[in-house]
């Protein structure tokens, strides 16, 4: 009886990889997500920058390798995509995946491998020369969002409250967070009002609403009026707890604003999509420097908020967009170092 | 300062304790009739999903919480049937029905609207209910404002220690719990009701889930999916409060302050985010180990 | 024959198979009859395996037959559980008891038909005042309110005696009642039954034991290997017929005792004291010494401390005081398998849960104590061969009916379940044997091959600690008898001086004779 389980799963094992490997002819480019697609809109943007640099191009469609929830699988996959010789340009995204793409750089100097939105100096001082790597600054972003948190609470918005107390939310702990956004987005605050103080709630799960919601309540009877809410979906249930409440929420990555008007006042954004574009087409026409790293934010226009949108310009008072603006103008003069001096 | 800190600490903790105390009754009764449940996180999570499904299609939230419950028991049910039936091992039935949630979840998500997350616009949501003088005094103000469903809960909490310990039903489903055999010379059907206490954790898991997707509108899936281990959390509250249904409350409010606590201590100290995540499993594996150490109990009246 | 029935109860040709777990077949019953007249007390024989128990199980409705009919009261009896069966004024006392242990003695009479109010709820006083009102009416003393852990294996069975008159039997079935309980209790028993007889209530009664049926029964029916052999009145048998019926030769439980010359001491205890869970001393301040070529029985009335005694001899308990030594080595504080080292072999009371692993292959359970030592282990590596060829020696030795040593134990007889623990407690290197009731529940044919296997073993100068309610064991096989009253030692009688008499014995055990210290020594 066992033995007869143990055989199926073996069978099906082989079946699926020998599918996997089969399937993988003809591309040029393959992309691995380290992660799901699915609830991910970041990663649904790039693969559509991805698909459109090769639309444009005139190549076949990029081939796309959900990675999935095994962490310790992605190096693996992406080993067994550089063997398979089949693509000539792989790319991957996150600091997560810096170490494994230097190694796997390293162990095929003819292929080549892209890394988007990843700190390539958390893996090595030395890029290999057939790696690129494009990393965000996510000060810029924090300090976007501190600044914009800073604004409202000290507005005379209807849900404002007196205490100079901002929030920020998110589902686990990363060092490029703890040692960048948040030092950002204190600093951004500080720069409205000195006296400000951020307190910030860990949910540890991306996915548990009520946890978020649970947290939110704790910040809101902190004193909080505005928080910020870093990717992954448990930090929704914060949305649905400050509408209760009557408290304000800054969005993150990408602009969800139209989920509640009313609540979600503004949300920092990073234009991937466009940068991904960008970065294949280079990487089509040759152009692009392989063994460099490039660093766009607010300059490049990468990183930037929603000031185009309607519930933004309808719902915010004029002074805040105003200086919102000008804050985000100083950024991209380079006027403002995000991380304080 | 310090009050509404507690008001929401009292807030949170019963809002915390609403699915978990839901699941563990679903188990305490598949656990009486000698067919341990191990499926509640499966449960929750297609109540979870086919809840707020309902309520997009048909924008009524009592015909998804009555959907969410259906498809809790359906798999409930499927669970028993193959182990009645079949002779199938029940841990590896549940531990199958647990992975075919999720699976089954996300693919549907994924087929229906693309995503295995679902962010439902413009869905109705669970309102919270005011508890007219409660909400206005300090402290007991927490215990106010919550979701149908969580007052339901407590409701059913004592409901269950009725059926359990005062009508023939409980007699019953005990006798089974504590020696088949004598049941089974007493005339009492077995199967039947491990068959009702399916549809009994069927229920209950289904309530559990849809609260936590009707308040938001929000489905999430994948391998944790928006149960986030709560099934487990309520199988160690089930060894706390052993088979008294208000021991289960109590333990599941316990379980549940810790989470507040956790979260509170997050906002007004400085201690690691990291650390404090942890508090509520610590809390109850603790719990468990000081409960087992002085009660003498090896397998926690649970029969495995 | 058709309808026309003359009897109170009429099983005809029923057939009945089991499934065991490895899905092979057992015949039970290969077309058992039984025939009963109301108002009388009829005593069902046969040895372990004939089907006793399955016939009373599916006229009592907890299993189902395969074919064949049953006539009650003229009527043809189709029962699907144990309710319809009672609603028929069926009631059967099972052998393993069926009582809730937390429940209270109300709560246990009235399970399954509680009664309750127009809400559903059940009334807990209600429940008690009108058990007890039934008590009283019955002529039964016991507080209605106590919870059954609490009582005695005896006063338990009466609980279970009632539950079925409550549920208004008229048919009570009893499955071997007398194997657990004291010789008064038993008595006790006989009078209850006499007095139902009385009341015109028919009584089934299941034994092997033949006085018993002496006693009681007014006729018999005696089933072997699953169909009836004999059925009558009992006064037309002998007691040396009805043996043959049920053995189908004849048998004699006689054994050949030749004194022994004492040998030099193996066990001793010394001021030993046990107390019990809920800290009550069980054990007093006990000594005594086992020697070589000595059958050494404890008796006493249940509950006096016996059992105590032998688990800390054992090391299943810790002793409050004093010391026990091996060959005049400590073995206080050993745990059991050290203490099995020391050459302490035991054959337990409770076979199911302390004696064996219902769950694990005969293979397994017989090599449980030894699996570790050399020739089983190797280097660490387990000789799976080796083990098994020797757990197929013993089952030839031993005479165990199993279809293969992997084939889980749970899936035997009671008596070769039995079987398999002496397998394993004799077939090591010991030299004391502690055997708590070790024929209980054993036919005739097992017992006396106990019998002769126990004496061999004293005879090769072992020495063996004997534990048993069954009277007649103790006077046939023991060198030397310690009577325990009150958790002491109230006489040390030898049996080899002149034989003891069960009376002697009783006035001891019911603490009306006590022996004074010199006595006492021996």
């Amino acid at each position: 009886m066992k033995s007869k389980i143990i055989i199926t799963f073996i069978g099906v094992f082989l079946g699926v990889t020998i599918f996997t490997l089969v399937g993988f002819a003809g591309p040029s480019t393959a992309i691995l997500i380290p992660g799901t697609i699915g609830d991910n809109p970041l990663f649904q943007e790039d693969i559509k920058g991805a698909k459109e640099a090769a639309e444009i191009a005139g190549l076949k469609e990029p081939k796309v390798v959900e990675g999935g929830d095994d962490y310790a699988s992605y190096e693996k996959k992406l080993i067994s995509l550089a063997a398979t010789n089949q693509y000539d340009i792989l790319v991957t995204f996150t600091d997560s995946m810096a170490d494994s793409i230097v190694k796997v750089a390293n162990m095929f100097p003819e292929q080549k491998f892209i890394l988007v939105y990843g700190d390539i100096h958390l893996a090595t001082e030395e890029i290999p020369p057939n790696l690129f790597s494009s990393k965000f600054r996510s000060e810029d972003q924090g300090y976007l969002a501190g600044y914009f948190a800073g604004l409202v609470t000290k507005s005379n918005l209807p849900n404002a409250n007196e205490e100079l107390k901002i929030g920020i939310m998110m589902p686990d702990i990363y060092p490029a967070w703890n040692d960048i956004l948040i030092p950002a987005y204190e600093h951004g605050a500080k720069a409205v009002d000195p006296n400000i103080e951020v307190i910030q709630s860990v949910l540890g799960s991306w996915v548990d609403v009520s946890k978020g919601a649970q947290a939110a309540k704790m910040q809101f009877a902190q004193g909080v009026d505005i928080i910020l809410l870093l990717t992954g979906s448990a930090c929704m249930g914060a949305v649905d707890e400050a509408k209760v409440e009557g408290k304000y929420i800054i969005g993150f990555n990408t602009n969800i604003i139209h989920l509640e008007p009313d609540v979600i006042l503004g949300c920092v954004l990073i234009n991937n999509r466009e940068e991904v574009k960008n970065i294949l087409l280079r990487a089509y026409k040759n152009t692009l420097p392989f063994g460099t790293e490039e660093v766009v934010g607010a300059k490049e226009g990468v990183v930037s908020f929603t000031f185009d949108d309607p519930n933004y310009k309808q719902r915010v008072p004029e002074e805040i967009q105003i200086a919102m603006l000008e804050c985000y103008k100083r950024l991209q003069n380079g006027e403002i170092n995000p991380l304080g001096d | 300062m310090i009050i509404p800190l507690i008001d929401s600490v009292i807030y949170t903790m019963l809002a915390a304790t609403t699915p978990v105390v839901l699941a563990a009754l679903g188990v305490m009764f598949t656990n009486f009739s000698g067919m341990f449940n191990i499926a509640l996180e499966g449960m929750m999570l297609v109540s979870a999903f086919f809840s707020v499904f309902v309520v997009d299609i048909t924008s009524n939230l009592w015909l998804g919480m009555i959907a969410g419950i259906g498809a809790a028991t359906i798999l409930g049910l499927s669970i028993f049937f193959i182990c009645h039936y079949f002779h199938a091992e029940i841990f590896i039935v549940g531990m199958g029905a647990n992975l075919i949630a999720t699976g089954l979840t996300t693919f549907m998500a994924v087929q229906l609207k693309g995503s295995s997350s679902l962010i439902f616009e413009n869905v109705p949501k669970l309102r919270r209910i005011a508890i007219p003088i409660i909400e206005n005094i300090p402290i007991l103000r927490g215990l106010s404002g919550h979701y149908v469903i969580d007052y339901l809960a407590i409701a059913i909490s004592v409901i269950c220690y009725i059926l359990v310990f005062y009508t023939p039903y409980g007699y019953h489903l005990r006798t089974i719990g504590k020696d088949e055999w004598v049941a089974k010379t007493l005339g009492i059907s077995i199967t039947k009701h491990q068959f009702i206490s399916y549809l009994w954790c069927g229920f209950l898991c289904g309530l559990g889930g849809a609260v936590l997707s009707l308040p938001v509108g929000v489905f999430l899936g994948g391998p944790v999916g928006m149960a986030n281990g709560r099934g487990w959390l309520a199988i160690a509250v089930l060894c706390l409060g052993q088979e008294n249904p208000l021991n289960i409350l109590a333990a599941a409010l316990f379980i549940g302050a810790t989470s507040a606590l956790s979260d509170l201590l997050q906002v007004t100290t400085s201690l690691s985010p990291r650390l404090l995540m942890a508090l509520p499993f610590a809390a109850a594996l603790i719990a468990i180990v000081f409960y087992m150490a002085k009660e003498h109990k090896t397998s926690l009246g649970i029969k495995i | 024959m058709g309808n026309n029935v003359k009897s109170y109860l009429e099983m005809r040709e029923i057939t009945k198979t089991y499934r065991t777990y490895d899905h092979a077949v057992v015949v039970a019953l290969k077309g058992a009859n039984l025939r009963v007249r109301k108002g009388t007390v009829h005593a069902v024989l046969g040895e372990n395996g004939a089907g006793k128990t399955t016939l009373m199980e599916i006229l009592a409705g907890v299993l189902k037959k395969d074919s064949g009919t049953i006539y009650f009261k003229g009527q043809k009896l189709e029962v699907e559980n144990a309710s319809q069966a009672f609603a028929q004024g069926i009631g059967m006392v099972h052998q393993r008891l069926s009582l809730i242990e937390d429940f209270t003695v109300a709560e246990n009479i009235v399970l399954g038909i509680e009664p309750t109010n127009r809400l559903g709820i059940i009334n807990l006083e209600q429940i008690e005042k009108k058990v007890s009102k039934f008590f009283q009416e019955s002529g039964f003393a016991l507080e209605a309110s106590g919870i059954v852990n609490t009582l005695s294996i005896g006063q338990r069975q009466k609980v279970e005696i009632m539950r079925a008159l409550y549920r208004g039997a008229d048919l009570l079935i009893l499955d071997e009642p007398t194997s657990a309980l004291t010789e008064q209790e038993v008595q006790d028993l006989f009078r209850l039954i006499n007095v139902f007889k009385k009341q015109g209530k028919t009584i089934i009664f299941i034994t092997h034991k033949i006085e018993e049926v002496l006693d009681i029964a007014d006729e018999l029916t005696v089933l072997r290997k699953g169909r009836t052999i004999g059925e009558g009145q009992i006064k037309d048998f002998s007691k040396k017929e009805i043996i043959q019926m049920i053995m189908g030769e004849p048998i004699s439980l006689r054994i050949e005792r030749i004194p022994l010359r004492k040998g030099k001491i193996l066990l001793s205890v010394r001021d030993l004291s046990v107390s019990s869970n809920g800290n009550l001393e069980r054990v007093k301040n006990i000594s005594f010494d086992l020697k070589e070529g000595e059958i050494t029985a404890i008796a006493g009335v249940s509950g006096n401390g016996q059992k105590e005694l032998v688990e800390a001899i054992f090391g299943l308990r810790l002793p409050a005081t004093g010391k026990i030594l091996v060959n005049s080595k400590d073995i206080t504080n050993l745990l059991p398998r050290g203490r099995r080292e020391m050459g302490i072999s035991y054959i337990p009371e409770d076979r199911m849960n302390l004696g064996s692993s219902l769950k694990s292959s005969l293979m397994e359970n017989v090599i449980v104590d030894k699996y570790y030592k050399p020739p089983f282990s190797e280097r660490g590596w387990r000789q799976i061969d080796l083990c098994k060829k020797y757990a197929e020696k013993l089952v030839s030795n031993y005479n165990i009916k199993i279809p293969d040593v992997d084939c889980c134990v749970g899936t035997l007889s009671g008596g070769n379940i039995q079987r398999v623990i002496i397998a394993r407690e004799l077939t090591t290197d010991f030299t004391i044997l502690i055997a708590q009731e070790p024929t209980m529940g054993l036919d005739l044919g097992s017992i006396k091959y106990v019998y002769n296997l126990l004496l061999e073993m004293r005879n090769e100068g072992k020495t063996i600690l004997l534990l048993t309610s069954d009277m007649d064991e103790i006077i046939n096989l023991s060198d030397r008898i310690l009577v325990m009253y009150r958790g002491e030692i109230v006489a040390n009688l030898d049996n080899n001086l002149k034989p003891i008499t069960k009376e002697e014995i009783g006035e001891y055990m019911l603490g009306i004779k006590r022996q004074n210290h010199i006595e006492l020594l021996g």
